[in-house]
C-alpha cells in the first residue's frame, strides 16, 4: 500500500505490535465477516489522511458541556487540563501509567493503539462513590480544510477498583459540516464488586465518520450498565464487546441509533459469559428514515463453564420510510447446557393501532407520529442517569419535532 | 345529536354493516346489545373513523351548538375535537408515553379547537388529581405509560378517566364491561352517571345486562346482522337477559 491514501493512515500509527496487527488485518472491507455489511469505500476513496490539529480558537464548549458533572475535555484525542472541570479528587485518578495492550480489535482499534500517544486512565481506587457524575467529552474539531482527511484516535481507560461505583458518560462531538475521522477507543475494567453506569453518546456531524470500540472486562459480582447512542455522523460503526469474567457479575448493554439522509449506523455488539452465574440483558433499538441504513449484529457467547448464565438480547427497528433499510443479525453460541438464553428481533414501522388511539383522543396525526417515535426511544433513553439526560435527549431531538 | 341513516361499513371486502339507523337524542343513554358478529364493535369504529372500515353507502350526520356536521368526512382527532369519544374494548398500550403526557396533548387538541383556553400544567394537575379520585385510581397511574402493565380493569378505568378529562358530547363506549370484575364496574357506572348531563349523550355497546344495573339506559336496540332489528326501553335489554336473542332474531 505505499504511497497510497491507506499508507498515509497507516503511517498515523508507530512501528511496533498493534501497528504490525494493523497491517495484518487490513483496512476493513466487506469481504471481512465483521464488516459484510458496511462498505468503508466513502473512507477508502480518501484522497489521504493526517492526524486532526486543534485550532487556535477554540468554540464555546456550552452547548456539549454539563454544569452538574466533573467533565474532563479532550480535543482531537488530546486531554486539554485548562478545558476540564473536576474536583481534586477527580483529577487525582488521572493516572501515568500506560493503558493496557488490547490484542483483539479490529483494524481501527490496532491503529488507535500505534497511534495514541497520550492515553486518558483513569484509576478509580476501591470503594470509590464521589456521587459526582463524569463527563469525558470529546471533540474533533479540525475542519480538514485541506485535501487530508483529519482523524482524531482518542484512546480512554477506566479502571474501577473494588465495590468502586461511577457513572459516566463519554460523549463524541464535532461541530456541524466538519469532515473527520474519529476512531476512538476505550476499554473498561471492573474490578469485583465495582459498579459502572457507562453512557456513550455519538453525536458527531453529518460529514464525518465516527469507527470507536469498547471494551469492558467485568469481574465476579461486579455490574456494568451500557447505554449506546448514535445519532450522528455520516457512518458510524461501533463495537462494543463485554466480557463476565467473574461468578455473579452482570452486564447490559442497550442502544440506540437514529438515522436519516443517508446516514449509516453500525451497531456491533459481542457479550461473553465465560464465568458461570453472571446475567446479561441487551436492547438495541434503531430508527431509520429516508434512505438511511442500519445495522446491528450482536453476538452472545456462552463458554463451556458458564452453567447458569442468565441472557437476553431483543432488538427492534422503527422504518418510517419505505427506503430506509436495516439489518439485525442476532447470534447465539453457547456452549454451557444449564443456562436461559433468549433472543428475538423484530422490524417495523410506526403501529397503525397507537397512532389511531391518539387520534381518536383528538391529538393531531404529526403529534402522535412524534408521540410515538417519543416512546419508542423512551424505553432506552429513560435509562440514561439525570445528569447525562438532557444532552442525550437533544442528540435525538429531530425525530421529536 | 346524532343520525344514522342507511349506514353500510366494510372491512376489506365484507359488509358488516347493512343499512344501519339511528337516532340519538341529547341528554339521552342508549344501550346496543346484540350476540357476537352483529356488527356492534364495527359500528364504534366508524363513528370514530377507525382506517380500517370503509363507509360504502348511508350517512351520519352530528349536531353541535345547531350545527350539523358530515361525520363521514371528518378524520379520527377531528371527530374527537367535536365531541365524540370511543371508550375502546381493548385499549391500546403506547409503552414510552406516560398517560400525563398522553391525557395533557389530547386535552389541550381538544381544547384548542373548541376555542377553550388550554390549562396550565399546574392547574392541569389539580384537575386529573380530582378526576382520578372520582374513579379510584392511584396518582402513580400517571407515570405508568399509556395501558402499559395495565389488568383489564385498568384498562377500562383509563377509559372512563379519559372520558372524564375530554368531557365528550357523544360517548360510545364499546363493551367497557367487558373483562371487568364487579367493582370495577361500579366505578365505571358511577364515572359514567356522573358526567351525565342533557346536553351530552352515551350509547353503550354491550352484550350483557348487567352494566345496565348500573347506567339505566333511555333506549335499548338489538343490532343483528349489521341492523338494528329492534328497540325499546330497558325492559327489552332484561328480557335478552332472560330469553336470549333467538326470540328476536328468529
Amino acid at each position: 500500500m505505499t504511497g497510497s491514501p491507506l499508507e498515509s493512515l497507516i503511517a498515523l500509527g508507530r512501528p511496533g505490535a498493534a501497528l504490525q496487527r494493523a497491517r495484518e488485518l487490513g483496512f476493513p472491507h466487506r469481504s471481512q465477516e465483521a464488516w459484510r455489511v458496511t462498505s468503508l469505500e466513502s473512507l477508502s476513496s480518501q484522497k489521504g489522511f493526517r492526524l486532526a490539529a486543534a485550532p487556535a480558537q477554540l468554540p464555546d464548549l456550552g452547548p456539549w458541556s454539563l454544569e452538574a458533572c466533573d467533565e474532563l475535555v479532550l480535543v482531537n484525542g488530546q486531554l486539554r487540563p485548562k478545558l476540564c472541570r473536576a474536583s481534586p479528587e477527580l483529577l487525582a485518578c488521572i493516572a501515568a501509567s500506560a493503558a493496557p495492550a488490547l490484542v483483539e480489535g479490529g483494524f481501527f482499534a490496532q491503529l488507535n493503539q500505534a497511534a495514541a500517544s497520550s492515553p486518558l486512565v483513569l484509576e478509580f481506587p476501591k470503594k470509590w462513590n464521589s456521587g459526582k457524575p463524569l463527563h469525558l467529552l470529546n471533540l474533533s474539531l479540525d475542519a480538514g480544510a485541506d485535501e487530508l482527511l483529519p482523524v482524531a484516535l482518542p484512546r480512554i481507560h477506566l479502571k474501577l477498583g473494588r465495590d468502586a461505583s461511577l457513572e459516566v458518560m463519554e460523549s463524541h462531538f464535532s461541530p456541524a459540516g466538519f469532515a473527520s475521522l474519529s476512531a476512538p477507543l476505550t476499554s473498561i475494567e471492573l474490578a469485583e464488586g465495582a459498579s459502572l453506569t457507562h453512557v456513550r453518546l455519538q453525536n458527531e456531524s453529518e460529514e464525518a465518520w465516527h469507527i470507536g470500540s469498547c471494551r469492558t472486562d467485568i469481574a465476579a459480582a461486579a455490574s456494568c450498565r451500557s447505554l449506546a447512542f448514535s445519532a450522528g455522523a455520516r457512518l458510524s460503526r461501533l463495537d462494543l464487546n463485554a466480557v463476565l469474567l467473574g461468578e455473579g457479575g452482570n452486564a447490559e448493554l442497550d442502544g440506540l441509533y437514529a438515522v436519516h439522509g443517508r446516514q449509516l449506523a453500525d451497531f456491533h455488539t459481542a457479550l461473553s459469559h465465560v464465568a458461570a452465574h453472571c446475567s446479561s440483558r441487551q436492547l438495541v433499538k434503531g430508527i431509520l428514515d429516508d434512505r438511511s441504513r442500519g445495522v446491528f449484529e450482536g453476538l452472545i457467547r456462552i463458554a463451556k463453564g458458564a452453567q447458569k448464565s442468565d441472557s437476553s438480547q431483543l432488538s427492534r427497528s422503527l422504518l418510517l420510510s419505505p427506503t430506509a433499510r436495516v439489518d439485525t443479525k442476532p447470534e447465539l453460541d453457547v456452549l454451557a447446557d444449564d443456562v436461559k438464553a433468549a433472543h428475538g428481533a423484530a422490524i417495523g414501522q410506526l403501529d397503525a393501532e397507537q397512532m389511531f388511539y391518539l387520534r381518536s383522543r383528538g391529538i393531531p396525526a404529526e403529534t402522535a407520529r412524534r408521540m410515538l417515535i417519543h416512546g419508542f426511544m423512551e424505553e432506552v433513553v429513560g435509562k440514561v442517569p439525570p445528569a447525562f439526560h438532557d444532552l442525550v435527549s437533544a442528540a435525538f431531538v429531530r425525530f421529536e419535532t | 345529536m346524532l343520525n344514522i341513516k342507511n349506514l353500510r361499513a366494510a372491512i376489506g371486502d365484507k359488509e358488516i354493516l347493512k343499512g344501519l339507523d339511528l337516532q340519538v337524542g341529547a341528554g339521552e343513554v342508549h344501550a346496543i346489545m346484540g350476540p357476537n358478529g352483529s356488527g356492534k364493535s364495527t359500528l364504534s369504529k366508524v363513528i370514530s373513523g377507525h382506517p380500517d372500515y370503509q363507509v360504502t353507502a348511508g350517512e351520519i350526520r352530528f349536531e353541535v351548538n345547531f350545527k350539523s356536521k358530515d361525520l363521514l368526512s371528518l378524520q379520527p382527532e377531528e371527530r374527537a375535537r367535536e365531541g365524540i369519544f370511543l371508550g375502546f374494548q381493548y385499549p391500546v398500550e403506547i409503552p414510552g408515553v406516560s398517560n400525563q403526557v398522553f391525557l395533557r396533548a389530547a386535552f389541550n387538541a381538544v381544547c384548542k379547537h373548541q376555542g377553550v383556553e388550554e390549562m396550565s400544567e399546574e392547574s392541569f394537575a389539580k384537575f386529573l388529581a380530582s378526576k382520578l379520585e372520582s374513579l379510584k385510581m392511584l396518582p402513580g397511574f400517571l407515570e405508568r405509560g399509556v395501558n402499559v402493565g395495565f389488568s383489564g380493569g385498568e384498562k377500562k378505568r383509563n377509559e372512563i378517566l379519559q372520558m372524564a378529562v375530554l368531557s365528550p358530547r357523544l360517548a360510545f363506549l364499546d363493551e367497557t364491561d367487558s373483562g371487568v370484575d364487579v367493582d370495577a364496574l361500579r366505578v365505571i357506572g358511577q364515572g359514567v352517571n356522573a358526567l351525565r348531563t342533557k346536553n351530552n349523550a352515551f350509547v353503550l355497546v354491550t352484550h350483557y345486562q348487567r352494566l345496565l344495573d348500573y347506567i339505566v339506559p333511555d333506549f335499548v336496540h338489538v343490532l343483528h346482522q349489521g341492523r338494528i332489528i329492534k328497540s325499546g326501553g330497558k325492559e327489552l335489554a332484561l328480557a335478552i337477559e332472560e330469553r336470549g336473542y333467538d326470540w328476536i332474531t328468529a
